[in-house]
C-alpha cells in the first residue's frame, strides 16, 4: 500500500483534500461567513480580527468568504479544461491512431502545428478574442491542453489498431465507427484518465497565469488567481492578500498531482 | 520587511541617475509617437522644440526659440531662433533646419515624412496655413485661425526640432538614433531594456549636471521596489500607488506629490438609447463615489474634480466641484424621472493598471443608486476597437494627461467635432448643444488675454457638464513620483503627467 | 526514424507555413485592429482612413492574407506598425535574450532533475527516494509565477545578492552586436560583460528551471527504473559485469533516449512559456514583445514572432531526435516516430 503514494502517507489524504476543496466550493453558499461581493469592514483589515477570521481585501471585503467563492471557477477550469481536453483530444487521437495511413500523418501534422506554438501565447490569445469568463477560460485552457492529449490518444490507438483482435473485428465486416468505440476505446481510456489526473494542475495553475496578466474571471467575482495578482502588490503591507490566495492555489495544484499519481501508480500494479 | 537600503550598486553616484521605464520600444520618430510610457521619455530628454513648458506655471518659456511676437491679426507668429546652438551631431540649428522639421509634418510629399505622421494634427491641424522663413533667423507659422494655445503646443514632445543631418540619413526611419539638440544625447540603446544618455554641453540652458542618465526598462512593480530600496534605481514614477507612503518612509527615498494633471472620467456613448436622456448621464455622474475612489483604488494619491479642467490649468473654478459632487440621492430621483430605475449598464475598462481596482468601485457605486452596473475588463486591443467605435459600447473609461499645461490640450482634441473621442467614443456631435461648444472652443484659442481667456474655460466647463455631459469626471490623478532622497531638482509636475525633464537634476555629494 | 527525420525537414516549410496561417487567422480574428490603438491617440476621423490605407488593412482579408505569404515567400516579415523597425530586426533583438534564459533556465532543469533522479534510482524506495519524488511534485505544481516574487524577496531585497531585474546593470555601457551578450564578450573583447550577466540570469533561470526541473526528476527516475528491469541488464548482471559499468553503459545508455526526449521537450516549452518570467523580471526578451505586439494589435510582428518561436520550437525537436539517434543507433531501423 505504502507504493501507491510517494510519500508513504495513505492514498486517502490527497483525495480527502481534493474532496474537501470540492465539498468546500459546492457548500461555498452555506459555509461562506460573509457575502463576497459586499463590503464588511475597514479595508485591510487584520487576520483573526473582528471582521472575519482572514481579514478584508482592499475594499473591504472578507477574504475568508472571497477565498472559498473563488475555489468555485478554479475548480470549474480546472477540471472543466481537462475534461474539454481529454474528450477533444482523445476523440481525435483516437480516430487518427485508429484509422492510420494518410489520414493519421495529416491529422498529426495538424497537432504538430499547434504543439509549435508555445501554450501560454495560444491561451492568451483566445482570451483576448473571447473575453474574460469561466466558460471561456476552459476553453482556452483546455485547447491548449488538446495536442498533449490527441497525441497520447493517437501512440496508444495506432498499438491497438494492430493487434489481432482489432484486425478480426475488421475482417467480420464490422464499421469503422463500431471498431474505434467498442473495440479500441476501451482499451486505452485507462492511460488517457491517468494523463487526465496528471494535467489538472497544470491547467490550474494555466488558469492563475492567465488571471496574472488580467485576462481571467472578471471581478468583482471571487478568483483565486486575480486574489493573487491583486493582493502581490500589496505584500509589503497586507502580505496575506497575496499569501492566502497563493496557497490555496499551491496546496490544490499539489494534491491535484498527488491524486493523479495514484490514478498511475494503481495502474501499473 | 524591506530592510535598509544595501548599497551593493551604489556606484558613480555622482555621475549617473537611473530613471524607470515601463517599456521600450526603441523607436524615438517625435512625429510619430503612437503611446507614452516608453519612448516619449526618451525623446523628452533628448530633443526640444521651440518652447518649453515644465508644469510649474502655464506660460510657455522660450526654449530653441529664445523669443516669438504674434501679429495684429493673431494669426502669425514669428519666432526668432536661439543663435550659436547645435545638435548633438554638431550641425548648427537654425531657422532653416526647424523649417525642415516642421515642413515633414505637412508636406505629403517629403520623403522624410514617416507613413504615420500625427504631428501636424497636434499642431492645429487644417488650421496651419504654413511654415517658412521670412528672413534669415525667424520661423514663421501661419494660421488660418487665432490660436491662442500655439506656443504651448510647440512644447509638446512631438514639435521637437530634429537634426537635418539625421533627417538626410535616416528619412522616414530614425528608429533609435535621433539627434536634436536637447539636454542629453543618446550614446546607446537596447530595445526593451534600456537607454543610455549622456549630458550634452551644447544644451541651451547650459550642460545639464548629471553626466549620465540611464532610462532602464523594469516593468514589474516589486522589482522596482527592490531596486528603489537597493538603490539600483534612482527615479521612477511607475510604482503602484498602494505602496507609495510606505516608500516615502523609508529610509533614503522621498515621495513628492505631483500636481493632479492627469484626468479620469467615464465617456457615455451620447447615441445608445439608453444613455441619450441628459437625466441617465447625469444620474451616473452624481452616482460615483468619488471619495471611495480615491481610497480604495488610488489608496489617497488623487484628488476630487471640478470637470475637464484639473486645478493645475487655467480654467479651473472652485465652482466646478458641484459638478462632479457625489450625491446618491440626487442620482436615483433623476434615474427615476427618467424612468430607467433598474437600467443595466456595460463599462469596458482596460484590464491593467488602476483600472481594474477603479472599476470595482464605480460599479458598486453605481449599483447603490439603482443602476445595475457591470465592468468589462478588456485587454488593451479589445478596448480600444470596442471604445472607438460607437456601436461597440454604452460608456468606457477615459484618461487623459496632459502634454501641456493648457486648458486647450483637453477640449480640442477630446471633445471638438471632427475628433475620434467626441465622434466615436461619446458621439456626442450629435447633441444640439455641439455647435455651440464648437464655437466656444474656437472663441477661446482667438483670445490672447490670459485672464478672459481662462474665463472662457470656466464658462466652458459649466456649459459641457450642465448641457451636454457627455463624460463624466471621476477623479484627477497623477504619476506618483518616488526618487532617492539624494536627489535635487526634481521636476515632480511634469513626471506626474509622463513628462521627463531631468536636466536640473543634481546628485548631493 | 532516419527516414522519418528526412521526412520532416521536407515538412518544415509546409509546417511554418501552418503556423504563419493559424496565427494569421486567430490574430485578425482579435477585435481591434492597430488603427483603435493609434486613436486612443486622438486622431481625427480624416486621418484613421489614411492610416488604414497606409496599412494595408482597407483591403479585404484574403488580399492581406496573399500579400503576407508573397512576402514571406521572400523573407521579408515587414515592418511593425508599431515600432516602425523591421520585424526580422525586432526577432534578432529579442529572441537571442529569451535563448539565453531558456538557456540557463535549461542548465538549472538539468543539473537539478537529473541530479536528483540519480540520487532517487540509488535510494530507490529508501527515505531519500521518498523525499525526491515528494519534492518533484511540489515543485511541479509551484506557481511560478508566484516562486519568481519570493525569490526577489528574499534575494533581492533581503539579502541583497543579486539583482531582481534586466540582463544587465545600468553602471555598463553595452552595445549589442548578435544581442547574445555570451558571444559578444568575445566579440567585443568584453569579459567584464560576464560576471555581472550571469548575475543577472540566476533569478530567472532559477524560477523557470526549478519548477521544471519536477517533471525531469520523475520522468527520469521513472525511466531509469524500468530500463533497470529489463532482460539485457539481467543478463549483464548474471554475466557478473561490475555495477557501476552495467549503470553507465547498459543502463543510462538504453535511458538516454527517454531522457533526452524529457530534456529536449522542456527545453521547447520554455522557449515560448516564459512571458510572465519575462515581466516578472524585466527581461527584455520576444515573449514580452508578443504581449504587447499583441495587445497594439500589431499584426506583422505577433505574426512573425509566432514563426519565430515555432521554427526554434521544431529545431529543438529535431535536434533532440538526431541526439536521439546518436545515443541509440537501434533506433535507426525503427519505424517514423
Amino acid at each position: 500500500m505504502h507504493r501507491l503514494t510517494p510519500f508513504a502517507m495513505p492514498v486517502v489524504l490527497p483525495w480527502t483534500i481534493l474532496g474537501l476543496y470540492l465539498a468546500v466550493a459546492i457548500l461555498a453558499p452555506y459555509i461562506a461567513p460573509a457575502d463576497p461581493l459586499a463590503a464588511t469592514g475597514a479595508p485591510l483589515s487584520p487576520l483573526f480580527g473582528s471582521s472575519g477570521i482572514l481579514g478584508t481585501d482592499g475594499f473591504g471585503r472578507d477574504v475568508a468568504s472571497r477565498l472559498i467563492w473563488g475555489l468555485r471557477p478554479m475548480l470549474a477550469v480546472s477540471f472543466g479544461a481537462v475534461f474539454l481536453a481529454t474528450l477533444a483530444g482523445g476523440a481525435y487521437g483516437l480516430v487518427a491512431g485508429g484509422i492510420g495511413g494518410r489520414t493519421d500523418w495529416l491529422m498529426m501534422s495538424v497537432v504538430d502545428v499547434m504543439m509549435s506554438i508555445p501554450l501560454i501565447l495560444a491561451a492568451i490569445l483566445v482570451m483576448a478574442a473571447l473575453g474574460g469568463s469561466v466558460i471561456n477560460l476552459i476553453i482556452s485552457v483546455g485547447i491548449s491542453q488538446i495536442p498533449v492529449f490527441a497525441r497520447l490518444a493517437r501512440a496508444l490507438a495506432s498499438v491497438e489498431a494492430r493487434k489481432e483482435y482489432v484486425l478480426a473485428a475488421r475482417a467480420v465486416g464490422l464499421s469503422r465507427f463500431h471498431v474505434l468505440v467498442r473495440e479500441i476505446l476501451p482499451n486505452i481510456v485507462r492511460p488517457l484518465l491517468v494523463q487526465a489526473g496528471s494535467v489538472v494542475a497544470t491547467a490550474g495553475l494555466t488558469a492563475a497565469a492567465l488571471s496574472y496578466l488580467g485576462l481571467g474571471v472578471r471581478p468583482p467575482a471571487p478568483d483565486i488567481g486575480y486574489m493573487v495578482k491583486e493582493g502581490q502588490e500589496l505584500i509589503f503591507i497586507a502580505p496575506g492578500q497575496t499569501l492566502l490566495p497563493g496557497l490555496v492555489l499551491g496546496v490544490f495544484a499539489l494534491t491535484a498531482a498527488l491524486c493523479g499519481e495514484t490514478i498511475g501508480q494503481e495502474r501499473r500494479r | 520587511m524591506v530592510g535598509p537600503p544595501r548599497g551593493s550598486a551604489a556606484r558613480d553616484r555622482d555621475k549617473t541617475i537611473v530613471f524607470a521605464l515601463p517599456d521600450l520600444v526603441g523607436n524615438f520618430e517625435p512625429q510619430t509617437w503612437i503611446g507614452f510610457g516608453d519612448s516619449v521619455h526618451v525623446v523628452d530628454m533628448v530633443a526640444r522644440g521651440l518652447t518649453h513648458m515644465d508644469f510649474s506655471d502655464p506660460v510657455p518659456q522660450p526654449a530653441v526659440a529664445e523669443s516669438w511676437s504674434l501679429s495684429p491679426d493673431g494669426l502669425t507668429y514669428d519666432f526668432s531662433i536661439r543663435r550659436g546652438l547645435t545638435f548633438h551631431d554638431g550641425t548648427p540649428v537654425d531657422a532653416q533646419a526647424v523649417l525642415r522639421t516642421f515642413n515633414r509634418m505637412i508636406d505629403s510629399t517629403d520623403p522624410t515624412r514617416p507613413d504615420m505622421s500625427f504631428a501636424l494634427e497636434n499642431l492645429g491641424g487644417a488650421n496651419i496655413a504654413g511654415f517658412s522663413v521670412p528672413w534669415p533667423n525667424t520661423f514663421r507659422i501661419i494660421l488660418k485661425k487665432p490660436d491662442a494655445a500655439l506656443p504651448g503646443r510647440l512644447s509638446r514632445p512631438d514639435m521637437v526640432i530634429i537634426s537635418p543631418r539625421t533627417l538626410s540619413e535616416k528619412g522616414r526611419h530614425i528608429g533609435p538614433d535621433l539627434s536634436a539638440c536637447g539636454p542629453y544625447r543618446i550614446t546607446s540603446v537596447t530595445s526593451n531594456e534600456r537607454v543610455v544618455l549622456e549630458a550634452f554641453d551644447g544644451f541651451y540652458a547650459g550642460r545639464p549636471a548629471t553626466r549620465r542618465v540611464v532610462m532602464e526598462v523594469i516593468p514589474d512593480p516589486l522589482a522596482q521596489i527592490s531596486a528603489l530600496a537597493s538603490d539600483q534605481l534612482n527615479i521612477t514614477n511607475s510604482v503602484p500607488y498602494s505602496n507609495i507612503d510606505r516608500l516615502g518612509r523609508m529610509e533614503g527615498l522621498r515621495f513628492t506629490r505631483p500636481a493632479a494633471f492627469i484626468t479620469t472620467a467615464l465617456a457615455m456613448n451620447c447615441s445608445a438609447r439608453k444613455l441619450a436622456d441628459l437625466r441617465v448621464r447625469q444620474a451616473i455622474n452624481h452616482g460615483i463615489d468619488r471619495e471611495a475612489i480615491i481610497a480604495d483604488a488610488f489608496f489617497g494619491k488623487a484628488e476630487l474634480p471640478g470637470y475637464i479642467t484639473p486645478k493645475s490649468e487655467p480654467g479651473y473654478d472652485p465652482s466646478h466641484m458641484d459638478l462632479s459632487a457625489f450625491d446618491p440621492e440626487k442620482a436615483s430621483a433623476l434615474l427615476r424621472d427618467a424612468g430607467m430605475m433598474g437600467m443595466e449598464l456595460t463599462i469596458l475598462s482596460e484590464n491593467n493598471g488602476f483600472w481594474m481596482r477603479l472599476g470595482q468601485v464605480v460599479e458598486r457605486s453605481l449599483r447603490t443608486i439603482g443602476i445595475r452596473a457591470t465592468v468589462d475588463y478588456l485587454d488593451t486591443g479589445t478596448f480600444n476597437a470596442r471604445a472607438f467605435s460607437r456601436t461597440g459600447h454604452d460608456a468606457c473609461f477615459l484618461q487623459r494627461s496632459a502634454f501641456f499645461p493648457d486648458p486647450d490640450g483637453r477640449f480640442s482634441p477630446l471633445f471638438a467635432t471632427g475628433c475620434t473621442v467626441a465622434e466615436h467614443m461619446t458621439a456626442q456631435t450629435g447633441l444640439p448643444d455641439q455647435p455651440a461648444l464648437d464655437q466656444a472652443i474656437a472663441a477661446a484659442n482667438a483670445e490672447h488675454d490670459p485672464t478672459r481667456r481662462a474665463a472662457r474655460y470656466v464658462a466652458m466647463n459649466r456649459f459641457m457638464a450642465e448641457r451636454m455631459l457627455p463624460v463624466a469626471a471621476m477623479v484627477n490623478t497623477f504619476m506618483p513620483v518616488v526618487a532617492s532622497a539624494g536627489l535635487r531638482g526634481i521636476p515632480v509636475n511634469a513626471l506626474g503627467t509622463f513628462r521627463t525633464f531631468l536636466e536640473d537634476v543634481v546628485v548631493d555629494a | 526514424m532516419t527516414s522519418g527525420l528526412l521526412r520532416r525537414v521536407a515538412t518544415l516549410p509546409f509546417m511554418l507555413l501552418a503556423v504563419a496561417s493559424l496565427i494569421f487567422a486567430i490574430m485578425h480574428a482579435l477585435p481591434g485592429s492597430m488603427i483603435e490603438s493609434l486613436s486612443a491617440q486622438f486622431v481625427s476621423d480624416a486621418q484613421r482612413v489614411r492610416l488604414m490605407a497606409g496599412l494595408g488593412l482597407d483591403q479585404p482579408l484574403w488580399r492581406q492574407y496573399l500579400v503576407y505569404l508573397n512576402s514571406l515567400a521572400h523573407f521579408d516579415f515587414g515592418i511593425s506598425a508599431q515600432t516602425g523597425k523591421s520585424v526580422a530586426t525586432m526577432i534578432g533583438e529579442t529572441l537571442p535574450v529569451t535563448m539565453e534564459m531558456a538557456g540557463a533556465s535549461f542548465v538549472v532543469m538539468t543539473v537539478c532533475g537529473l541530479g536528483a533522479a540519480l540520487i532517487a534510482v540509488h535510494a530507490a524506495d529508501g527515505p531519500a527516494d521518498v523525499a525526491i519524488r515528494l519534492l518533484s511534485i511540489i515543485l511541479s505544481t509551484l506557481p511560478w509565477f508566484w516562486l519568481g516574487l519570493v525569490l526577489i524577496m528574499i534575494f533581492s531585497l533581503w539579502l541583497g545578492w543579486l539583482p531582481s531585474f534586466g540582463r544587465l546593470p545600468p553602471s555598463i555601457d553595452y552595445r549589442p552586436v548578435t544581442n547574445f551578450v555570451m558571444i559578444d564578450a568575445v566579440i567585443l573583447g568584453r569579459p567584464d560583460l560576464i560576471g555581472p550577466w550571469i548575475s543577472h540570469l540566476v533569478l530567472p533561470s532559477l524560477t523557470v528551471g526549478l519548477t521544471s526541473s519536477g517533471v525531469v526528476m520523475r520522468l527520469v527516475r521513472s525511466e531509469i527504473l524500468a530500463t533497470m528491469k529489463k532482460e539485457f541488464v539481467l543478463t549483464a548482471r548474471m554475466k557478473g559485469i561490475g555495477a557501476n559499468r552495467i549503470f553507465l553503459r547498459h543502463i543510462l545508455r538504453n535511458a538516454a533516449v527517454g531522457i533526452m526526449t524529457v530534456l529536449g521537450a522542456q527545453f521547447g516549452a520554455m522557449l515560448g512559456g516564459s512571458v510572465v518570467a519575462e515581466v516578472v523580471f524585466g527581461y527584455p526578451g520576444i515573449g514580452r514583445m508578443l504581449v504587447r505586439a499583441i495587445e497594439s494589435r500589431d499584426y506583422l510582428t505577433v505574426q512573425g514572432a509566432g514563426i519565430a518561436i515555432a521554427a526554434l520550437y521544431i529545431l529543438v525537436n529535431f535536434m533532440t531526435d538526431l541526439a536521439c539517434l546518436y545515443a541509440n543507433p537501434r533506433l535507426r531501423d525503427g519505424v517514423w516516430s
